[in-house]
């Protein structure tokens, strides 16, 4: 499936809605037992039992929601892209609706452009390995 | 580029691309020059299966989405967990499919280089 302009619309419209029920439940279901282990968890750690380098970014972006700018980093700073995206998306997309441009499409594009170039991936591979391993640092504990 | 060489590039690459791209790859080896078997033997062409066997145990992480250079799912995949499994698993369906699309487009790439 080549990903065209609608395709991209159409993903990114997905992943914000399921980002957003997904945060919506667990604002309500934070503290719950059913909701810690139940079969809505990480499923990297469910099977090897160490976490993903996006463990705690749904923590993150709840602390952030309430302003807790110490507290999203101490639980995972993916989660401050994350909130960045969630919020930004859907108002490009909004935009793009009433204004009948391509935004939302020429920054992903651009996007993969950028992150395809060998200096910057080189920093995000490292920058999510040193995230990882502070994960594994914090589980540990 | 004779029936030869065009034949044996698909007996040893067929199995990378969509059966139904064949008779156009076919056509369009012929039409090309001799020189250019020797380039189209450097393409990375990524085998469906091993990108299959990378997404069952690194699609949570993304990994079978930076491979094939589709870096803008791949960090939706490692944001997400693998958009919490639901799109790693929709990935082990997809994923074949996207390679085959991807080896195409290199195929063509260096052909037409």
């Amino acid at each position: 499936m080549q990903l065209t302009r609608r395709h991209i619309y159409q993903l990114l419209t997905t992943c914000m809605a399921g980002g957003w029920l997904w945060l919506v439940y667990w604002h309500y279901n934070i503290n719950t037992p059913a909701a810690e282990n139940g079969i809505l968890r990480c499923p990297f750690m469910r099977i090897t039992s160490y976490p993903c380098p996006s463990c705690g970014s749904t923590h993150a972006v709840l602390h952030l929601l309430k302003l807790e700018w110490k507290a999203a980093i101490m639980a995972n700073p993916f989660g401050y892209i994350i909130a960045l995206a969630m919020l930004g998306v859907p108002l490009i997309m909004a935009f793009d609706a009433f204004t009948r441009r391509e935004t939302l499409y020429r920054l992903y594009c651009k996007a993969e452009i950028v992150m395809k170039q060998r200096k910057t991936a080189v920093v995000l591979i490292f920058v999510t390995i040193i995230n990882w391993a502070w994960n594994l640092y914090k589980y540990s504990l | 580029m004779d029936v030869q060489k065009a034949d044996m590039y698909i007996a040893t690459n067929g199995k990378c691309f969509d059966g139904f791209m064949i008779p156009q790859i076919h056509e369009m080896l012929l039409q090309a020059d001799d020189s250019k078997f020797l380039q189209l033997q450097g393409a990375d062409l990524k085998d469906p299966t091993t990108m299959l066997i990378i997404s069952f145990f690194g699609g949570s992480l993304g990994i079978d989405r930076f491979m094939l250079g589709d870096t803008g799912t791949g960090l939706g995949k490692l944001l997400t967990c693998g958009g919490l499994g639901i799109w790693a698993l929709v990935d082990l369906f997809l994923i074949m499919g996207r390679t085959r699309e991807v080896n195409f487009n290199k195929f063509k790439k260096t052909l037409y280089m």
